[in-house]
């Protein structure tokens, strides 16, 4: 009879402990919920504005972190002008900063690109996209360092 | 003697004759078994006699005598716009330009019996936007109607009616420059525009019945006409949608809307403008209960003297080779449920 009681006091305190480290982690972990993740970032192909394909990896900076602005043309106006105020912020502060956009129409994206000059933007294809990055919403800024997101950020029309 | 009764009654004869008022008298009828069309705008004929415009549930479609066919879909595709806010002619025939985002204008081809895209050119607007109304091509430009916010503060805004693109979206110039109140900053006001006559275009807004005659070559003003309006015109006041002397804190979206359409229908809004056969023409309503729903005014368009006033409960889409196209009993946006899907096109009988 004790023993059963002392096995359900070992279960109670396994439980509680459960409990209290699901909710620290869950609530307190003190970290940023992340709005999304790059996976396999090496085999990722962009296209520049004439249709060359690049290596993604290649545009990320070596020695120091690389902002990168997901969008597709069709997202809030406000967020567009919002991410490319922060693309171009960044530049300004010497940091490696690119926007991808999610198209299968170049040409259509260089026009597009000619009312943002001050940045640099690259097309990702919708199969790319999908295949290789995941984000609740978009547009979103992608904090990337030593070719591993960290930190990542939709960019929404509140303040 | 003898002479003074024949002079009396030739003077009474041409009295009479004078005094008839041109009527619509309806030349063919299109009635189509189809759900109920839930919103018109931005309609125009074609070459081929038929109506291209927005039809809510159908997108862009097409209305011939045998039905309404949707021609442009809503999606991401080539051929395809994301969100129709602006429909109009680019060029002498029937290829539509599409403003379907903030700043993109979409060409679309006429093929056969549809059309299809190639081009698209995005103009560059600031985090104000321009609250695009309506647009024309014409000299290799774009002339959108709307408000545009040059520079704003907290006492107010100074904005342009007209901003004028270049195929490349490059902003050019703009036009017709007013104050607004920082309570108008956001203005909803329609303007009208058409393209009138070679080399000149005609800008109206929805409030105010004056012309403003506008060169396209030198993107310059040439000359503002005050309309004549019969007596039954209810001016549309021009503080109209500033909303925020009518909301209260708490209203909601749907509340606003319905009661800008209420505000709306209960004024002589100027519905459209159009342009046939040397006659600048618009629909108002009339407001007035003795009378029909709206009046379409038919102008001279070289004097801007009002040649035809005429009284109809249909909605006009379009004019052509002096016929009127209207949609029977009115928008069903602004004038309540429209169950049966009718097209009357008149003639003017005089």
């Amino acid at each position: 009879m004790k023993k059963k009681e002392t096995i359900i006091n070992i279960a109670i305190v396994i439980v509680v402990i459960l409990i209290i480290v699901i909710v620290k982690v869950k609530f307190f972990s003190g970290g940023n919920p992340q709005a999304g993740y790059i996976q396999d970032m090496e085999k990722m192909t962009v296209l520049d504005l004439k249709g060359n394909a690049v290596k993604f990896t290649s545009l990320l900076s070596g020695d120091d972190e690389t902002f990168v602005l997901i969008l597709t043309v069709y997202d809030c106006h406000t967020c567009i002008l919002k991410g490319h105020e922060q693309l171009k912020s960044l530049k300004k502060e010497g940091k490696q900063a690119i926007g991808l956009v999610v198209s299968d129409d170049v040409p259509d994206i260089a026009l597009w690109a000619q009312n943002y000059e001050s940045a640099a933007f690259y097309v990702i294809k919708k199969v790319d996209f999908y295949t290789h990055i995941r984000a609740q919403q978009l547009p979103v800024m992608f904090t990337i360092e030593d070719k591993k997101v960290t930190g990542s950020k939709a960019i929404t029309t509140e303040p | 003697m003898k002479s003074i009764y024949i002079t009396v009654i030739f003077l009474l004869l041409a009295m009479s004759l004078s005094s008839q008022e041109a009527r619509l008298e309806r030349v063919d009828q299109w009635k189509f078994d189809h759900d109920p069309i839930v919103f018109i705008s931005d309609t125009f004929i074609s070459k081929n006699n038929t109506i291209i415009g927005y039809f809510r549930d159908e997108n862009i479609a097409e209305v011939t005598p045998k039905g309404i066919k949707q021609v442009i879909g809503i999606g991401e595709g080539p051929d395809q716009v994301i969100f129709p806010c602006l429909i109009f002619r680019y060029g002498d025939g029937d290829d539509i330009a599409v403003s379907d985002l903030a700043n993109r204008i979409k060409i679309f081809y006429r093929k056969d019996r549809g059309f299809t895209s190639k081009k698209s050119f995005w103009y560059k607007v600031d985090s104000f936007a321009l609250v695009a109304r309506e647009c024309v091509f014409s000299d290799n430009k774009f002339f959108i109607t709307g408000t545009n916010i040059i520079s704003q503060n907290k006492i107010g805004s100074k904005v342009a009616l007209i901003t004028i693109f270049n195929e490349k979206g490059k902003q050019l110039k703009v036009l017709l420059e007013k104050k607004l109140s920082a309570q108008q900053r956001y203005d909803l006001m329609y303007y009208h525009i058409i393209n009138l006559k070679k080399g000149l275009l005609a800008f109206i807004p929805e409030n105010e019945p004056t012309v403003t005659l506008i060169s396209p070559k030198s993107m310059e003003v040439v000359k503002q006409v005050p309309l004549t309006i019969p007596s039954f015109y209810k001016k549309m006041p021009g503080d109209f949608y500033t909303i925020k002397k009518k909301i209260k804190p708490g209203d909601s979206g749907a509340f606003i809307l319905q009661m800008l359409e209420t505000f709306r229908t209960g004024y002589s809004r100027i519905n459209n403008l159009n342009f046939d056969q040397n006659w600048l023409i618009l629909q108002m309503r009339t407001c007035d209960k003795k009378l029909k729903r709206y009046a379409i005014l038919v102008y001279n368009a070289d004097t801007f003297k009002l040649e035809h006033t005429l009284y109809t409960d249909d909605y006009l889409v379009g004019v052509k080779d002096g016929k009127f196209y209207c949609f029977a009993n009115g928008n069903p946006g602004w004038d309540g449920e429209i169950d049966d899907v009718v097209f009357n096109i008149y003639q003017l009988k005089k």
